[in-house]
């Protein structure tokens, strides 16, 4: 009975003992062998990522530079905050004033309501315009003739690029929404539009 | 008729009661997309017209394009304007005073400065135009 009992109890021990070597060791060098593969993974990502980057800075660094230069080579920059279309600089107004106050605004800029000259110029203007907010030309009528003439002293030939909806009186000025050119009365407040050459 | 006549006080009574014992017009919504200010609802629009199109909208709606009547109002419009400009519900013809667009003369208590005969509003104030360019609008109507 003793020895059965003794035998009984080595054979537990044993057991248990197996049982405890190999979650000790056998079950856990499976989990190192896991956070191994997962942090060597992660490494690499790191690497990667960091060498991609790098890359990336030097390409982004690359064109810049080169952008910087084409435009100094060929001279076309434009004001801060202006945007270039076509050899010529642009700015938006958002605060609404008459004809006169708007070309104004634009000569303490050494700019000038725009002069259109051909049917892209109108189209980048008023692709730029925001819907609700039409914009002054420098078009207008002055003379007891009642033509159109831009502000550079040119006629203005209505088949040509447009033609401006509404009356022809003497103190007209023209106003562009995002699709038309508008006759409108000089006293009238809208924004302006400044044009500059480039510099 | 005389059961008419006997009527008509009666009626008044019931008018006055339901008057002052009703309190839903009170709280009552603007629609949709109208704004709810003070004692109207206004529509600020996205699309853009001229003068005489974006009356016919407003009146399409049961509205019309803006009727401002007090500074408050104003004040608000003004604010939601942005630098957007909205068409408003004033317009003169030649030599006469500005009107509403239900008819009422306009007793000039803001400036509308400009030579037009349509009057539209932005962050600025209220200006005057030829009515022809296409831009936004406001509708309003009263909201109880």
């Amino acid at each position: 009975m003793e020895g059965e009992d003794g035998y009984m109890k080595l054979n537990c021990k044993n057991h248990f003992k197996s049982r405890q070597k190999s979650k000790d060791f056998s079950l856990y060098t499976h989990y190192y062998c896991i956070m191994l593969v997962f942090g060597c993974i992660g490494i690499l990502i790191f690497m990667l990522t960091v060498i991609g980057l790098n890359f990336w800075d030097k390409k982004m660094d690359f064109s810049q530079n080169v952008n910087i230069s084409s435009l100094a080579g060929s001279k076309r920059m434009c004001p801060n905050d202006w945007l270039l279309n076509q050899g010529k600089c642009y700015k938006f107004s958002t605060s609404s004033k008459t004809w006169n106050e708007s070309q104004r605004d634009c000569t303490k800029l050494q700019a000038h309501l725009p002069v259109i000259n051909n049917s892209k110029e109108l189209e980048f203007i008023q692709k730029s315009l925001k819907p609700g907010c039409p914009g002054w030309i420098g078009l207008y009528i002055i003379s007891p003739e009642k033509q159109w003439q831009w502000i550079n002293e040119h006629a203005f030939v209505e088949q040509n690029i447009f033609s401006v909806i509404g009356p022809t009186n003497i103190m007209s000025c023209a106003v562009t929404t995002g699709n038309q050119v508008y006759s409108e009365d000089c006293h009238s407040k809208f924004n302006g539009i400044c044009q500059r050459d480039v510099v | 008729m005389m059961s008419h006549i006997v009527f008509i006080p009666l009626n008044i009574i019931l008018i006055v009661l339901v008057v002052k014992f009703s309190k839903y017009p009170k709280t009552m919504q603007c629609a949709g997309e109208w704004i709810g200010v003070r004692e109207k609802c206004f529509y600020f629009s996205d699309d853009t017209r001229n003068w005489t199109a974006s009356e016919r909208v407003c009146s399409s709606q049961g509205s019309e394009l803006a009727h401002i009547d007090t500074q408050e109002d104003m004040e608000f419009l003004k604010k939601h304007t942005e630098t957007k400009m909205y068409w408003i519900g004033l317009s003169r013809k030649p030599g006469e005073s500005w009107k509403w667009t239900n008819g009422t003369t306009f007793n000039a208590w803001f400036e509308i400065s400009g030579d037009g005969s349509f009057a539209f509003l932005n962050a600025d104030g209220v200006s005057s135009s030829r009515g022809l360019v296409d831009i936004k609008w406001i509708c309003s109507k009263p909201r109880f």
